[in-house]
C-alpha cells in the first residue's frame, strides 16, 4: 500500500465511521475503566521506539548498520527489555504498557502528525477536530467545581485545541512552571498592595455602572468575577512548586519534571486532563526529533523521560492516586532503526510506540509485536484510533458515541476499539 | 481603534447639529476603516498563513492584498474578481495566496466552499463528500466551482467520497446521497444560476478579456450585476458588522431563509451596484440611519425574522483585533514585539519559511507555532499579544472560513487584561508613551483622570467615578515629576544575537530564547521623569479602566 492509498483508506475509514454510527446498533456495552485524570506526555519530535521502549539489536551508526543506539536491560516484566537509559521505568514495568504497534502513515511534516496524534485522525478539509484533550474535558468537566477542566504545560497551539467544540474545551496554558498559567496568574512585579489598590479602583467603577439588563453583560461580570478568583491566592497555590519537599522535586529532575510535579498538583486540585509537553531543546537541541547530530545527545533526553515519569510513577502511587491517574505519553511518529547520512534517524510510521501508565489499567509492559528491527507489525497492530479508545474507555468516556458540529456528527473516534486485554 | 482624548473631547464639545455626519465622512475617508475590515475578511475567506511548512489548510498571506483593496477601496466586485483569479505572488501577498490549501488534496473544492459562503450566501460544507443531507445543493455542485477554478474538469479524489460499503451496510434509509458516479469527471459549468440570477451567456462573455477561461468566468458570474444574490449578501454583511443582526440570519447560509426586511435588502444592494459597488457608500447609508445611531439595546440577533424589527443595533463586544488596538492606543505605545519568521536571516524560501513582518496592528498577527515545540524558536512578545487576541476569539489558524467567532465570555477574557505579560507592558507608564506625557502634562489629577476615561472609554468621567481617582492621584500630583538630578536613565538591554533557522538548534540559541522571555515578561521600562509610588498609583487607576467590562462590551 503506498502513502496515498494508505491515506485515502484511512480517511473512508473516517467518513464511513462518521457515517455508519449514525446507524449503529446497540453492542456490548462499551469498555469502562476507572481513571479520573489524564496526564499526557508529549514527545516533540518523534520518540524512537528502537531507541526506548521496543529495543531490537545493536546497530553502528558509523557504519549505518541498522539497529538500536543503546544496550537494552530487563524489566519488572519477564520477556520485556527496554533501553539502557530507562534504569528506574524499568522495575516498574508492571504498572506500565509500552504500545509498540501503533501506526499511522503521516509522517512527512511534523504539523500533520502532531494534529493526527492530537485528534487522532487525518485532517479534514471541511472540519475542525478537537484534541483528546478537549474531548475528555468536554465529556467530563473538571473535577471540582472551580478548576479548570485542562490544562496545557508548553506551548498553544491549534492542534492542542477544542476546535468545533469551542472555546469553553479548550485549555489553559503556561510553559514555565515558576509562574501560573497565562492570563490567570498575578504578574511578579504587581505587589500584593498594589493588587489590593487596583481592585479597590475597579470596584467603586463597577459600583457607579448601572446594573447591566443584558445577559451577555452579565455574563462578563461573573467572568471578571471568576477570573479575580482563579487569579488569587487559593488556585495558584497549586503552582507553588516550593511548597513540596526539596527530596521530592529533586527526585522529578530537571524542568521537565518540575512539570510533570505540577501536573501531580494539579490532579489533587482536580484537573481533568494535562499535556505535559516535553519541548525542551536544551539537552540535545533538536527535541526527539533526531535527524543526524540530534542523536548524539539523545541518551539525556531519554533519562529525563526515565527520572520525570517514574518519580511521577512512585509519587503517584505513594499517594493513592496511581490508579485514578492514566499517564500516556505520546509522540508525532517513531523512527526507523537505519541512520541517515549525518549518523541519526528520519521518521517511521509503520510503527512506533506510546506508553500508558496507571489509570487501573491491567498493565502487562507492552503490548503487541514488531519484527526484529522494529520496522513491521507482527502482531496486534494498534490503530491511532484504537489507542485513543483505549484512552476514552480508562477514563470513563463512551468511545462510540457522537460529538455534532452543528448537525454534522463526528463520532468521538474512527471506529476506534480499545485494547481489550488491558481492561477487566 | 478608538480616538485620540483630544478627538473624543472635541466631538463631544462640539454642539453643531451636523457633527455626526461629518465625523462619519472623517472615520470613512480614515485608514483605520482598511484595518478594521482586513481582519473580518481574512476569516470569512480562511486566510491561515504559516511561518513554517504549509499543512493543516494553510493559505499564502493575501491578508496584503485584502488590506491594499480596503485601503484603495477597490471595488469589491473588482477585489472579488481578483481574488477568484489568484493573482500575483502566492507567498508574498498575492491573491495567488488564496489558491493555496496545505493538506487538502482539493484545494480547489476548499475555494469553492469559500466563495459559496463568503459572496452567495451557499453552504457547501457537506458537498465536499457527499449532496447535503439539509440543504438541496450537490456533490456535483462544489466540484463544478472547483473545476471552473481548475480550468478543467475534476474528479471527486478518493478522500472526499463515501465507502460503498456505507450504503451496503446501512440498517436504515440514509440521510445523504451521493449522485455523482465513481470517477465521474465533473465539468467546470456554472451551477448556481438559478438562486443567483447570473447566467453564462453572450452578455456575460462579452464582458470578458478570455471568454474561454473557466476561473474568469467564474469570477464574472459571482460578480456580474445580474447576480443580485452577491450584492445582497455584502451588503447583509455590511449591515450585520454594523448593527450586530443580519437582514438574513445567517449571513453565510441563505437556504431556507427569509429576510427580515426584503424591501431594504433590494434597496441596499441596489444601491450599492448603481454606486459601483462601493462599501462605503453602503456604510455610510447605514451609519447615517436613525436605526445605528440609537442607544444599542436591540436583541435581533436571537429573534427569528418575523420578529426582528431593528428597534435598535444589538450590544457588540469589541473584536479582539479592536481590543488590543485600543490598548495600544490609548497607552500611546509602539507595537513593539518580534518580527514574525523564523528565518529572520531569509535562507529558505517563502514557500516554507514565511516572513510576515513586523506588526502594527493586530491583524498582522499570525499562528505562532512552530510545529515542533522548540523554545528556541519562540517569540515571546508576539506571543503576549497573541495571549489577549486568542482569549477573546482571534485565532492565527484558520483552517476553515469564519463569519462568526465565539463571543461568549470567558474567564480568560478579563484575566488576560488583568494578568497577562501584554496587560503589564500596556498599563506601564511606559518611556516617552502616551501615558507618560499626559502625566507630565496634566494640570490637575482630575484633567489627568478625565484624559484617561477620554482614552479609554471615550467618555468623561461621573463626579463619582472622578473623585476617588482623582483624589488617589492628588497625593503627591506636584511632587511627581522627578528634578533631573534624582532621575536615572534605564538601561538598555544588551542586544542578543540574532536566533535563526540555520541556527536555532545550537544551544547558545536557547539560551537567548530563554533571555528574550525574561525580556518580554519585563516588558519596556517605565518613564523615570516620574516618581515611582506616584507613577504606581497612576498606573493602578489605569488598570482599573481597562478592567471594567465597558472598556470591551459597548455602553
Amino acid at each position: 500500500m503506498d502513502r496515498r492509498q494508505f491515506i485515502s483508506t484511512t480517511a473512508s475509514l473516517a467518513s464511513a465511521a462518521a457515517l455508519s454510527s449514525l446507524s449503529r446498533p446497540t453492542l456490548a456495552a462499551p469498555l469502562r475503566g476507572t481513571a479520573e485524570h489524564v496526564i499526557s506526555i508529549w514527545l516533540g519530535g518523534g520518540m524512537g521506539a528502537i531507541d526506548t521502549f521496543d529495543p531490537k539489536r545493536r546497530g553502528d551508526a558509523t557504519k549505518k548498520q541498522a539497529g538500536s543506539y543503546y544496550e537494552a536491560i530487563d524489566t519488572a516484566v519477564p520477556g520485556v527489555r527496554v533501553c539502557e537509559h530507562l534504569p528506574k521505568l524499568a522495575p516498574l514495568m508492571d504498572r506500565v504498557t509500552a504500545v509498540r504497534t501503533v501506526n499511522h502513515n503521516v509522517i512527512d511534516e511534523h504539523a500533520a502528525a502532531t494534529n493526527f496524534m492530537h485528534t487522532g485522525r487525518p485532517v479534514s478539509g471541511t472540519i475542525v477536530y478537537p484534541s483528546v484533550g478537549s474531548v475528555v474535558a468536554h465529556e467530563r468537566g473538571s473535577v471540582v467545581d472551580g478548576a479548570p477542566p485542562y490544562v496545557l504545560i508548553g506551548y498553544p497551539n491549534v492542534t492542542r485545541g477544542p476546535g468545533f467544540l469551542g472555546a469553553r474545551d479548550g485549555y489553559l496554558y503556561l510553559t514555565d512552571t515558576t509562574q501560573g498559567p497565562a492570563g490567570l496568574s498575578r504578574p511578579a512585579e504587581i505587589t500584593a498592595s498594589r493588587f489590593q489598590r487596583r481592585e479597590a479602583f475597579l470596584a467603586h467603577l463597577q459600583a457607579q455602572q448601572a446594573a447591566p439588563t443584558d445577559a451577555r453583560l452579565r455574563d462578563y461580570d461573573e467572568a471578571i468575577e471568576q477570573s479575580l478568583k482563579l487569579s488569587g491566592p487559593e488556585f495558584n497555590r497549586s503552582f507553588q512548586l516550593d511548597e513540596e519537599s526539596a527530596e521530592l522535586r529533586e527526585s522529578y529532575g530537571g524542568e521537565f519534571g518540575q512539570r510533570c510535579l505540577l501536573a501531580r498538583r494539579l490532579i489533587q486540585r482536580g484537573v481533568r486532563f494535562i499535556e505535559v509537553s516535553h519541548n525542551l531543546n536544551f539537552l540535545n537541541g533538536a527535541g526527539w526529533d533526531v535527524h543526524n547530530q540530534g542523536i548524539l545527545q539523545q541518551h539525556k533526553l531519554i533519562q529525563e523521560l526515565d527520572t520525570a515519569m517514574s518519580a511521577l510513577i512512585v509519587d503517584l502511587e505513594s499517594r493513592q492516586l496511581l490508579d485514578k491517574t492514566l499517564i500516556v505519553v505520546t509522540t508525532e511518529f517513531g523512527r526507523p532503526p537505519e541512520f541517515d547520512s549525518g549518523g541519526g534517524r528520519g521518521h517511521q510510521g509503520s510503527a512506533f510506540t506510546c506508553v500508558l501508565a496507571g489509570g487501573g489499567l491491567k498493565h502487562c509492559g507492552a503490548y503487541g509485536q514488531t519484527d526484529e528491527l522494529g520496522k513491521k507489525i507482527v502482531a496486534d497492530p494498534v490503530s491511532v484510533a484504537d489507542f485513543f479508545a483505549t484512552i476514552h474507555a480508562a477514563v470513563g468516556v463512551d468511545y462510540a458515541k457522537n460529538l455534532y458540529d452543528g448537525d454534522r456528527p463526528v463520532p468521538i473516534t474512527d471506529m476506534g476499539e480499545p485494547i481489550a486485554a488491558l481492561f477487566g | 481603534m478608538p480616538p485620540t482624548a483630544a478627538e473624543a473631547h472635541e466631538f463631544l464639545e462640539e454642539a453643531s447639529a451636523d457633527k455626526r455626519r461629518r465625523l462619519i465622512e472623517r472615520l470613512l475617508d480614515d485608514s483605520r476603516w482598511a484595518d478594521h475590515w482586513t481582519s473580518y475578511w481574512q476569516d470569512v475567506l480562511a486566510e491561515n498563513p504559516t511561518m513554517i511548512n504549509a499543512s493543516l489548510n494553510t493559505s499564502g498571506p493575501f491578508r496584503w492584498f485584502l488590506y491594499d483593496s480596503l485601503r484603495d477601496n477597490k471595488p469589491l466586485d473588482r477585489m472579488v474578481t481578483e481574488l477568484i483569479l489568484q493573482r500575483g505572488s502566492p507567498h508574498e501577498g498575492g491573491s495567488a495566496g488564496f489558491g493555496l490549501a496545505g493538506n487538502n488534496d482539493a484545494p480547489m473544492a476548499a475555494k469553492g466552499q469559500i466563495i459559496a459562503s463568503a459572496f452567495l450566501g451557499i453552504e457547501l460544507q457537506c458537498a465536499r463528500c457527499h449532496d447535503s443531507p439539509y440543504h438541496s445543493t450537490k456533490q456535483r455542485d462544489l466540484y463544478a466551482l472547483a473545476a471552473m477554478f481548475e480550468r478543467k474538469p475534476v474528479v471527486v479524489p478518493a478522500t472526499s467520497r463515501v465507502p460503498a460499503a456505507f450504503f451496503e451496510k446501512k440498517m436504515r434509509e440514509s440521510l445523504i446521497r451521493v449522485t455523482l458516479k465513481p470517477n465521474e469527471p465533473v465539468e467546470p459549468v456554472w451551477p448556481f444560476s438559478e438562486v443567483t440570477g447570473s447566467e453564462d451567456n453572450d452578455t456575460l462573455t462579452s464582458r470578458m478579456q478570455r471568454a474561454d477561461d473557466p476561473r474568469e468566468k467564474l469570477a464574472a458570474l459571482v460578480t456580474s450585476p445580474e447576480n443580485t444574490r452577491f450584492a445582497q449578501v455584502i451588503v447583509n454583511r455590511v449591515w450585520r458588522r454594523l448593527l450586530g443582526a443580519g437582514i438574513v440570519e445567517p449571513p453565510d447560509d441563505w437556504e431556507g431563509r427569509q429576510p427580515s426586511h426584503p424591501a431594504m435588502l433590494d434597496w441596499l444592494a441596489k444601491e450599492f451596484v448603481a454606486h459601483g459597488y462601493d462599501l462605503k457608500h453602503v456604510a455610510r447609508l447605514i451609519m447615517t440611519s436613525q436605526v445605528y445611531q440609537r442607544e444599542a439595546i436591540g436583541r435581533n440577533r436571537t429573534t427569528t425574522a418575523e420578529l426582528r424589527f431593528f428597534v435598535a443595533p444589538d450590544r457588540r463586544r469589541l473584536t479582539a483585533e479592536q481590543i488590543v488596538d485600543s490598548l495600544y492606543a490609548a497607552a500611546g505605545q509602539p507595537m513593539a514585539v518580534e518580527e514574525l519568521t523564523f528565518d529572520p536571516d531569509g535562507r529558505r524560501a517563502a514557500s516554507n519559511r514565511l516572513t510576515l513582518g513586523v506588526p502594527q496592528r493586530a491583524w498582522m498577527f499570525a499562528n505562532l507555532a512552530n510545529e515542533r515545540d522548540r523554545p528556541s524558536l519562540n517569540l515571546p512578545k508576539a506571543r503576549a499579544v497573541t495571549d489577549i487576541l486568542e482569549a477573546f476569539g482571534w485565532s492565527g489558524a484558520r483552517q476553515n472560513p469564519r463569519t462568526d467567532r465565539e463571543t461568549s465570555p470567558n474567564v480568560l477574557q478579563p484575566g488576560v487584561l488583568a494578568n497577562s505579560a501584554a496587560s503589564v507592558w500596556l498599563t506601564r507608564v511606559v518611556q516617552d508613551s502616551g501615558l507618560a506625557e499626559a502625566a507630565l502634562n496634566a494640570e490637575s489629577p482630575e484633567q489627568l483622570v478625565d484624559t484617561i476615561f477620554l482614552s479609554y472609554l471615550s467618555r468623561l468621567p461621573s463626579d463619582a467615578e472622578r473623585r476617588p481617582l482623582a483624589s488617589a492621584l492628588g497625593v503627591g500630583f506636584d511632587e511627581r515629576v522627578l528634578p533631573l538630578e534624582e532621575m536615572s536613565k534605564p538601561e538598555l538591554p544588551v542586544p542578543l544575537p540574532r536566533v535563526t533557522w540555520s541556527n536555532h538548534l545550537r544551544s547558545e540559541a536557547n539560551s537567548i530564547a530563554l533571555e528574550m522571555e525574561e525580556r518580554a515578561r519585563r516588558g519596556p521600562p517605565a518613564d523615570p521623569r516620574l516618581r515611582v509610588q506616584w507613577r504606581e498609583v497612576y498606573e493602578d487607576v489605569v488598570w482599573s479602566v481597562i478592567n471594567l467590562r465597558e472598556f470591551v462590551w459597548m455602553p
